[in-house]
């Protein structure tokens, strides 16, 4: 009784807040002690400008930087998308049909061996140098992950519940449907994670390529003018991008948690 | 004359078995390094009785009631549940594991009504029953909980009302109470004998507890160690409804005892 009262309080008010405080401390000493170095060394500000001055890049250049966002975050959307949408559809295809999954299962974790990134200028050379190429190389490095681990995910199913599923006379469909797809969703969740940071990167590599809008094409840009602070200015702004993705996605797993009844 | 006799006494008997095992062989990866699970089974479940399987851990008791569901096949001999023979599951028989098997995601009475589900019947004429199984096991104020808010014995008793809601007329259990604390295992099977007395399913238990399957059953079936086979059959000749004083008794003790030196006799 004592014992729960102190670890609560433990739990609660003063520690909590410091903790979860923390890594903002920790970001904030940094930049502070970047600012400082850098003022005090006198170094080239289009080598590494001060933390200040890329917040006044990212003033000067609002609307430029505003104006670049969609561009990148609606293709990684949609290659994320299309992504998850056939990887999904494959693993399920796999997992009902052995006979596909032996034909296909090895040719996927073949490819997947093979460094993505340098089937980049390829797409453009098919796609073309318009957004297609960037939406087909976004969808080719993100699915990966969603087949993988999906296909771990309905195979790790408890075989007792299978069983229970059989003894009920259940179709493989419903068995699929009704307890295996269910039972991989947190699996779906993780892959998500990692799937729609790969998409921003496929989008960006693209970007970098051929493309004439876009954050990663303004990095380019400002590097060709040694604009080093828009350069930092444009990665910020992908960082949030990426941020936004993810606690979406962040939101998705919590809610499921939730409906697994592991939180109340 | 006294041949015929016997030969008649046997196709009573045979007749009158709902369930029967008749001569059964299974053997695990058939090869060099082939495992004999069970060898030369025979065992016979009258309609309406309750018969346990019991014997040590490995000896083949789950194969057998797997082969009786028709999860496995058997290799040699054959599996026959009211007169037709066990090629494939049915919906007949209901099954119950040591674990709960529920699905984490669905309330105590989405996962009762799991089966309806998936034999497509109408989901309208099973809810009262559903909801009524739940109250007979005392989780009336339990209906809307997820597995996770429940303790074993609770997951347990859901899992019971699941195997009895699509009315099978076998219900074949796989240590269903085993992984339980001894007080909740005590009061699961009390639980257990009260809805037995309502539904006179055939049922078929097996465990490794001799208390347990002297208390439920009317015939204990001893297997011995593998390859399995019956090694002793086993009137258990207490009046139904029983309660946990039974237990008690000199003579609940006493069959307690003979059923642990027949399995002791092996060591």
């Amino acid at each position: 009784m004592n014992l729960s009262i102190i670890s609560q309080a433990r739990r609660s008010s003063f520690p909590t807040l410091l903790f979860s405080l923390l890594p903002v401390l920790l970001f904030g000493t940094v930049l502070s002690f970047w600012e400082f170095v850098v003022w005090y060394t006198d170094y080239p500000k289009s080598i590494l400008p001060r933390p200040s001055a890329i917040a006044l890049a990212i003033f000067d250049n609002w609307d430029l930087l505003t104006s670049n966002i969609i561009p990148t975050a609606s293709v990684a959307l949609g290659g994320f998308l299309i992504a998850t949408l056939v990887g999904l559809t494959l693993s399920l295809l796999m997992a009902y049909s052995t006979w596909t999954k032996d034909a296909l299962y090895p040719n996927i974790v073949g490819f997947q061996i093979v460094p993505k990134i340098a089937w980049a200028p390829l797409f453009v050379l098919w796609l073309g140098i318009e957004f297609q190429s960037r939406l087909g190389f976004a969808v080719f490095i993100s699915i990966f992950p969603i087949i993988i681990s999906m296909t771990a995910g309905l195979k790790n199913t408890d075989p007792t519940l299978i069983r229970l599923c059989d003894s009920l006379t259940a179709t493989k469909l419903q068995t699929l449907f009704l307890v295996r797809f269910p039972f991989a969703l947190p699996y779906l969740i993780s892959a998500m994670k990692m799937s729609i940071t790969l998409a921003m990167i496929g989008v960006i590599v693209g970007e970098f390529i051929t493309s004439q809008e876009g954050l990663g094409f303004l990095i380019l840009v400002a590097f060709g003018k040694l604009e080093t602070d828009l350069m930092l200015a444009s990665v910020l702004f992908l960082c949030a991008v990426g941020l936004f993705f993810y606690s979406i996605i962040a939101f998705a797993s919590y809610r499921l948690e939730i409906w697994f009844g592991n939180k109340k | 004359m006294c041949d015929g006799l016997s030969m008649l006494d046997q196709a009573t008997s045979r007749s009158d078995a709902y369930v029967h095992a008749d001569g059964v062989q299974k053997i695990f990866n058939p090869g060099p390094k082939q495992t004999l699970a069970v060898d030369g089974i025979d065992c016979r479940v009258k309609e309406g009785e309750f018969v346990s399987l019991l014997g040590p851990s490995g000896c083949g008791k789950s194969t057998l009631l797997m082969m009786i569901a028709g999860l496995e096949t058997p290799t040699k001999g054959g599996v026959f549940v009211g007169g037709a023979p066990m090629q494939k599951p049915r919906e007949d028989i209901g099954l119950m594991f040591q674990d709960s098997t529920l699905l984490p995601w669905k309330s105590s009475i989405e996962n009762v009504m799991f089966p309806i589900r998936i034999l497509r019947r109408d989901r309208k004429e099973y809810e009262e029953k559903a909801k009524e199984l739940l109250k007979r096991v005392g989780l009336d104020q339990f209906l809307d909980k997820k597995p996770a808010q429940l303790s074993g014995g609770m997951r347990q008793r859901v899992a019971i009302c699941r195997a009895l809601i699509y009315d099978p007329d076998v219900l074949l259990m796989d240590e269903p109470f085993s992984a339980l604390d001894a007080i909740t295992r005590d009061e699961m099977n009390q639980v257990l004998m009260n809805l037995w007395q309502d539904f006179k399913k055939t049922g078929l238990f097996v465990t490794h507890s001799i208390r347990e399957a002297v208390f439920l059953s009317d015939r204990v079936l001893v297997m011995s160690a593998r390859p399995g086979t019956i090694i002793e059959d086993l009137e258990v000749p207490f009046p139904r409804p029983r309660d946990f004083s039974l237990v008690e008794t000199p003579e609940f003790n006493e069959i307690c005892g003979y059923l642990r030196g027949k399995i002791d006799a092996q060591h």
